[in-house]
């Protein structure tokens, strides 16, 4: 009986172990599954601009019909990363992911202060030389993804957003 | 031998529970930061360097690459306002006034998180192409079949599938994050079904 008890209590040490490293390691699994997906469409560091969403997109869930997207898989690992990306009206953001998928910046046409998002993304690895005066952003990982969204606010405006989101560029410095 | 056969069945057990219970609880929502408005849900931790690790892993199950709360507040609903399961066989009305946001936006999601085929290909309908008064009240039906007006499909006619809707708040006014719980947001009323 008390080998018993004593079985059942290690099973269940095992399984909350197994529990919070599965409940852990999903986001990380995941986001390298994205990776993957995105770096394959257009290598690292270089914007691609999918077609508006449809019910045939299966590359990210829950994508917006409404947005005009721009991505990016990004690594800094070896030198900082110059972004720029013009704006659109009536809403556009660029957004940085983590390879633990956490948000962790977003700058939009408000808060963007010019006629273009311009900033120089660096990561733990990034070497840091000759980035004073330059909106510098940090990345808690040096692979991850950039994203552009844009509001298309009617199937009439797209061309010119269109156009406008061809001209985001990404350069390694 | 007998020795090593319990060893692996325990090891199994371990695994297979701690695997199980990791799915129940990524897909149940267990989650800090989470708040409910009537049918709707939002985590207000989403995408944030705040998140927890329960956090983290339903968004990246059902909606990776979220922004933070911060530039956009995500609403969720998977039932009605009397809190029945979403389902393509039954229409619903979804009544709703101005958001307090600079653009928003409501868009169906099939079960699988992605959008729902219909041959009208409209996924959602916004601030900017909802039919109304300007800044006046609105109503979208949600069918599987067609409906004059603003109309949000559902689902293939005919078909019984669960699915959602999202609200996206672009740039939420500070009443989002302080007053979540008691935000206007629109009702589901379920008006029938097939």
């Amino acid at each position: 009986m008390k080998r018993a008890v004593g079985w059942s209590l290690v099973i269940l040490a095992g399984a909350a172990l197994v529990h919070l490293a599965a409940v852990a390691a999903l986001p990380r699994a995941i986001m390298s599954r994205v990776l993957s997906g995105l770096g394959a469409q257009a290598g690292e560091n270089r914007f691609v601009h999918p077609e508006l969403a449809t019910a045939a997109s299966r590359t990210i869930v829950r994508p917006s019909p409404d947005l005009a997207y721009s991505s990016a898989v990004f690594d800094v690992s070896e030198r900082p990363l110059h972004i720029v990306v013009p704006l659109s009206a009536p809403y556009t953001s660029l957004s940085g992911f983590a390879a633990n998928t956490d948000n962790f910046f977003a700058v939009n046409d408000r808060s963007a202060g010019g006629d273009v998002i311009d900033v120089v993304l660096v990561g733990p690895s990034t070497p840091r030389d000759g980035l004073a005066g330059l909106r510098v952003i940090e990345s808690p990982s040096d692979r991850g993804v950039l994203l552009v969204r844009r509001v298309v606010p009617s199937a009439e405006a797209f061309p010119v957003i269109d156009a406008v989101r061809q001209r985001a560029r990404v350069e390694l410095r | 031998m007998q020795r090593l056969v319990g060893l692996a069945l325990g090891l199994a057990a371990a695994i297979g529970l701690g695997l199980g219970s990791a799915v129940l609880a990524v897909r149940s929502g267990l989650s800090g930061g989470e708040v409910r408005n009537g049918p709707w849900r939002t985590s207000l931790v989403t995408g944030s360097l705040d998140a927890d690790m329960y956090t983290r892993a339903r968004v990246a199950v059902g909606g990776l690459l979220a922004l933070a709360p911060s530039e956009t507040v995500y609403w969720n609903a998977d039932s009605d306002s009397e809190g029945r399961p979403l389902d393509a066989r039954c229409d619903y009305r979804v009544e709703g006034s101005e958001l307090p946001a600079r653009w928003w936006s409501i868009t169906a999601y099939a079960a699988d998180h992605f959008l729902i085929p219909n041959d009208a290909s409209r996924y959602s309908l916004s601030q900017t192409t909802l039919a109304r008064e300007p800044g006046g009240p609105w109503t979208i039906a949600v069918s599987s079949e067609a409906k004059p007006g603003n109309w949000l499909p559902s689902g293939r006619p005919g078909n019984s599938a669960p699915f959602a809707l999202t609200i996206r708040l672009y740039n939420p006014a500070p009443e989002v994050y302080e007053q979540a719980g008691a935000l206007a947001l629109p009702r589901i009323e379920r008006e029938g079904c097939r």
